[in-house]
Order: structure tokens, then sequence, then C-alpha cells
């Protein structure tokens, strides 16, 4: 009776120990990770719209959506994010896309993807996202789908993701944004 | 990757083949290598893994929905989920010594060793980070149990043969059933692609 | 025994990767660069060590039957705090370490010391020997994903910083399978058996 008692005794405490050192570790880094993450956000969008300097959230059917102001307060393009299914996980993929409708850059860090180390993990790098500057439509797909983007060789899952995921914000962006706004125009001109 | 928009027997043929735990995810190496001389045995270890990452998902699932999430200590999962499974093998060791005898000495001495074997503890990570629902998570576990059986059936299979053939002498043991899991795992590379998995 | 050899032993004649051949999962998995495999050593080095350290703290405290809990919970404390730690403060290896990091807790290396050395030994001893044999691990996984990073990459990175690139300095076509899985069963593979042929030698 007494050992069992011991036992229990032993174990609550090395229980409330426990959970109380995680919970103040948790409590202190948490901040620490959301902000990490808020500060990555800004840099992305900074780095696909460089010329912008000011970013203004917006929302269309649940998908949100910046619109980058230059200096003169002029709207020079749009940053959106798509997460394409990669070979391991999720791509998180930043767009940013010009006035003339092509792409501006794409930004995929490190942090955004969990694909095969030394392989897949290069769509991270610039020689790859750089291919997609000044794309626009049917181009934004691999070379072996008819498009104007090269794959990263023994990664073709991983780039095709990539490419499949800026295609399908590019098409999102053209029929939710380009779309609503011709619309727009055009109610307008009739009113007038 | 898994995730709910899958069908099942994409799921099926993602952990059995395209990404199978042990030769591509390096999960459960040490039962892998322990276990794999003769093939029987490796059946039996295959059998206990099956049993028991199936219903470690099942409770780790239940969980971290009804217990972690709803009272926000999702930090608290690591070290419950390792809890629950050590505490569920020797459940599920004390339930089968009563009830099924022969069973028991089929498995007895594995099951004790399937609470430090990764792959348990892995899928059961897994599947919360997948974000797969409740029967995705059973379908899932089952099949990469099934994909670990099924490698360490034919690699059983090859270190009997290996036993008989003649390797130079630092290569002997450990060496060369490293170097024979490799060419393995390069067979197994064959499958990705498959589907587009 | 003495301290000495205590800590080499970790380093050398009982490596708990390259001798024994335990916790291998995460070497392998992991070791796919020289930054990266030296980042997982450190990390389970760091739990090694802390879980060490209390259990022979607390050793003759701990009742024998609720022993294995004990240092489950001991363990998965310490597992969680460099998990978070890391998400906070090392992001980028945070993320290429990934589920391998809660991982550590199943890795035999740490149980396997708490259960054969700490749960017997003093402070002292204990905390020497949990150095060592983190030592060892993290050696022997660093080495093993320098090689790879090395043939299968042509670079080596360190500390998030590209020592070298071979394929753009003397045109090196890296072999690409030895960053892949099948690379590491064949890099141990002849670690190991390179390991064997050395202390043979020697006698």
């Amino acid at each position: 009776m007494q050992e069992i008692l011991k036992m229990g005794i032993v174990l609550t405490v090395v229980c409330v120990i426990s959970a109380g050192a995680l919970s103040s570790v948790y409590n202190v880094t948490k901040n620490k990770i959301d902000e990490n993450v808020r500060v990555s956000d800004i840099k992305k969008r900074q780095e696909v719209l460089p010329s912008a300097v000011n970013f203004v959230e917006k929302e269309i059917k649940n998908k949100k959506l910046w619109s980058g102001i230059d200096k003169d307060g002029k709207e020079i393009g749009v940053v959106i994010k798509v997460s394409p299914r990669g070979y391991a996980g999720p791509i998180n993929t930043t767009i940013g896309i010009n006035k003339d409708d092509t792409i501006s850059s794409v930004a995929i860090t490190k942090l955004d993807q969990t694909e095969t180390p030394g392989l897949g993990v290069k769509i991270t790098h610039d020689s790859f996202k750089n291919q997609f500057k000044g794309e626009k439509g049917e181009e934004l797909k691999l070379k072996k789908d008819g498009g104007a983007i090269d794959a990263i060789t023994a990664a073709t899952i991983s780039s095709r993701a990539v490419a499949n995921g800026v295609k399908e914000g590019w098409d999102w962006y053209m029929k939710e944004v380009r779309g609503q706004e011709s619309r727009v125009r055009s109610q307008g001109e009739k009113h007038e | 990757m898994i995730d709910n928009q899958m069908t099942w027997y994409m799921i099926v043929l993602s952990a059995l083949l395209v990404n199978n735990i042990v030769l591509i995810r390096f999960l459960a190496l040490c039962s892998f290598f322990g276990v794999s001389n003769r093939i029987e045995v490796s059946l039996s270890m295959g059998m206990a893994v099956v049993f028991v990452l199936t219903i470690a998902s099942a409770a780790s699932w239940i969980i971290w929905y009804f217990l972690l999430v709803p009272l926000n200590i999702e930090y608290l999962r690591t070290a419950s989920f390792i809890l629950v499974i050590a505490t569920l093998v020797q459940l599920v060791e004390m339930y089968i010594k009563k009830t099924a005898p022969a069973l028991y000495n089929a498995l007895g001495i594995y099951l004790p060793l399937i609470t430090t074997n990764c792959a348990v503890l892995g899928i059961a990570i897994l599947i919360i980070d997948y974000r797969l629902g409740f029967l995705n998570s059973i379908i899932y576990s089952i099949s990469v149990a099934g994909g670990y059986t099924l490698s360490i059936i034919l690699f059983a299979g090859l270190r009997e043969r290996i036993e008989m053939a003649p390797i130079p002498e630092a290569l002997k043991g450990a060496p060369i059933i490293f170097i024979t899991a490799g060419i393995m795992s390069l067979a197994f590379l064959g499958f990705a692609h498959l589907f587009g998995l | 025994m003495n301290n000495i050899k205590i800590f080499t032993n970790g380093l050398f004649k009982e490596n708990p990767v390259l001798i024994l051949l335990i916790g291998l999962c995460p070497v392998l998995a992991t070791g796919s660069s020289m930054n990266d495999g030296f980042g997982m050593g450190i990390a389970t080095a760091f739990v090694l060590i802390s879980s060490n350290l209390l259990i022979s703290i607390f050793r003759n405290f701990i009742p024998n039957s609720i022993r294995l809990p004990v240092f489950i919970i001991i363990i998965s404390t310490f597992v969680t705090i460099v998990d978070y730690v890391m998400h906070a403060y090392m992001v980028e290896l945070y993320a290429s370490l990934g589920i391998f990091i809660p991982l550590i807790v199943v890795n035999c290396i740490i149980l396997g010391r708490a259960e054969a050395f700490a749960s017997k030994n003093t402070v002292k001893s204990s905390l020497i020997d949990g150095i060592g044999m983190g030592i060892g691990f993290t050696m022997a996984i660093t080495l093993l994903g320098a090689i790879r990073e090395l043939i299968g990459n042509g670079t080596l990175t360190f500390f998030g910083r590209e020592l070298f690139n071979l394929s753009t300095s003397i045109n090196f076509q890296p072999v690409l399978v030895f960053i892949m899985p099948p690379g590491a069963f064949i890099v141990i593979g002849f670690m190991i058996a390179g390991v064997r042929w050395m202390t043979k030698n020697k006698g």
C-alpha cells in the first residue's frame, strides 16, 4: 500500500513538473515563433514586389491577397499565396504579379517546404525561382508540360508542383481579381 | 505526401511502396535490422507492428483531437503520445497473454520492443501533421505497417542468402547488411513518381 | 572505471552508431548534409546529457517499478523543449530536421543510457558518460552527412554556410543517389566496415 502511494506521488510530481516546464517554454517560444512567421511573410511580400513600399491586405472569396502600393501611392501589382502539394508536403509559395499580368517574382524559403534535402529543396534556389519572372499564362508550366520552366534534375515532382501552383494562383488572379475589375469597369462604362 | 484529398488506394500505394517507411523514410530501422534474420520471425514482427501501430494511431488521434486541442495543451503531444504507446503496448501484451496464448508465444518477445520502435510514434505524429481524418489515419497506419512487413520479409529472404555468400572479412555482418538494404532502397526508389505520388 | 575511460568509451570503444549500431533512424534520415547531421547530433546530445544528469540526480527517489515511465516523461520533456527552442531560434535547421526532432524520444541511445548507466552511477560519471556518448553520436552523424553531401552534392555546409563547392570549382558531377535514401545505407555500411578494418589492424 505504501509502495503504491509512493509510486503515485512520484509519478504525479514528475508529471506536474514536466507539464509546468513545458508550458513555460511554450509560452516563451510561441511569441518568437509567431513573430518569425510574421517577419518572414513581410519579407517575402517585399521580395516579390520590390518596388512596393506598402501592402494593403484584401480578401476575395476567403482568399487573402495584398495589393502593393509604390511610393507615389499607385497600385503596382498584387501578392497572392498558394500551397501546392509537393513530394513530401505542401510548398507555401508567395507570388507577386505585375499590373501587366506577368509574374514579378516567386518566393519560397527553406521553411516553406519539406522537400528532399539536396534535391527537391533546390526549388528554393534563385536559379529555379527566377525562371518565373516575366512569364504568364501557359508559360507557367514545366517545359515537359509545354511551358517555359526548366525542371530541377531528379526533382520533377517538386518542380512541377511549384509550376502548377504558380499557374493555379495566376489563373485565380485572372478570374477573380482581373475578371472582377474588368466587369466593374464595363458596368461603369454602361452607366455613362 | 498524404492528405485528405487522396483516395484510399492512393494512400495505400503511397505508404506501401512509394514512401516505404523503412527504406525511404528511415523509420523502425532498429527492429528492421534486429529481427530480419529469419523469414518466419520477420512475419511475426510484422504482424505485431501492424497490430500495435494501428491501435496506437487511433488512440493518438483521439487524444489529439478530443483532449490536447480542446484544452490548448498541444505542447504535451510528444510526452502524451509516447506514454499512451508505452501503456498500450503493455495492455495489449497482457490481454493477448490471457486470451490467446498461442499468439502471445508468436509475438510475445517483440511487443515490448515496439515501444521504442520509432515508426509507431513517427506515424502518430505524421497523421496529426498531415491533418488526416480518423478513417484515413487508420488506412494510412495499416498500409505503413504493411509496407514495413513487406520490406522486412523481403529483406529476411535476402539475408538468408547472404549468410552463405563469400564476403570480405571487414564487410561481414552489419556492413554488408546495410549495403544490401541500400540496394533494396534503390529498387524501392524506382516506385517514386508512380501515379505522381 | 575512471572518468577519462568513461568519456572515451562513448567516443570510440562503444560508439553508439558505429560500434553498438543503435539510434540509427535519425542518423540515416537526417545525415544528408554535414550541417543537418551536426545539428541533429547536438540536439540529441543535449537531450542525452540533460536526461542522464537529471536521472542520476534523482535515481534514489524513483521507485524501481515505475522507473521506465518516469524516464520517458523526463526524456520527452527535454525533447519538447529542444523542439520549441529550435523552432523559435534555429528556424532553418528545424525545418530540415522536421519530424526527427520529436522522435529523439524513441532514440534507443537515450533510454538505453538512462537505464544502463545513469540510473546506477553517480552524477559526475553520468554527466561524463552523456557527454562522451553525445560527442560520439554527433561525430558519427556529422561524418556520414559530410561524406554524403560531398559525393552527392559536391559541397560541404557547416553552420548554415557553404564551405566549398566542387561542382563549380572543379566541375565535379555529383552522384545524386548519395543524398537520396539508398546512399545513407551504403555509406554507413562502408563506414562500419572501415571502423572494423581499422580496429582489426590495430590488433
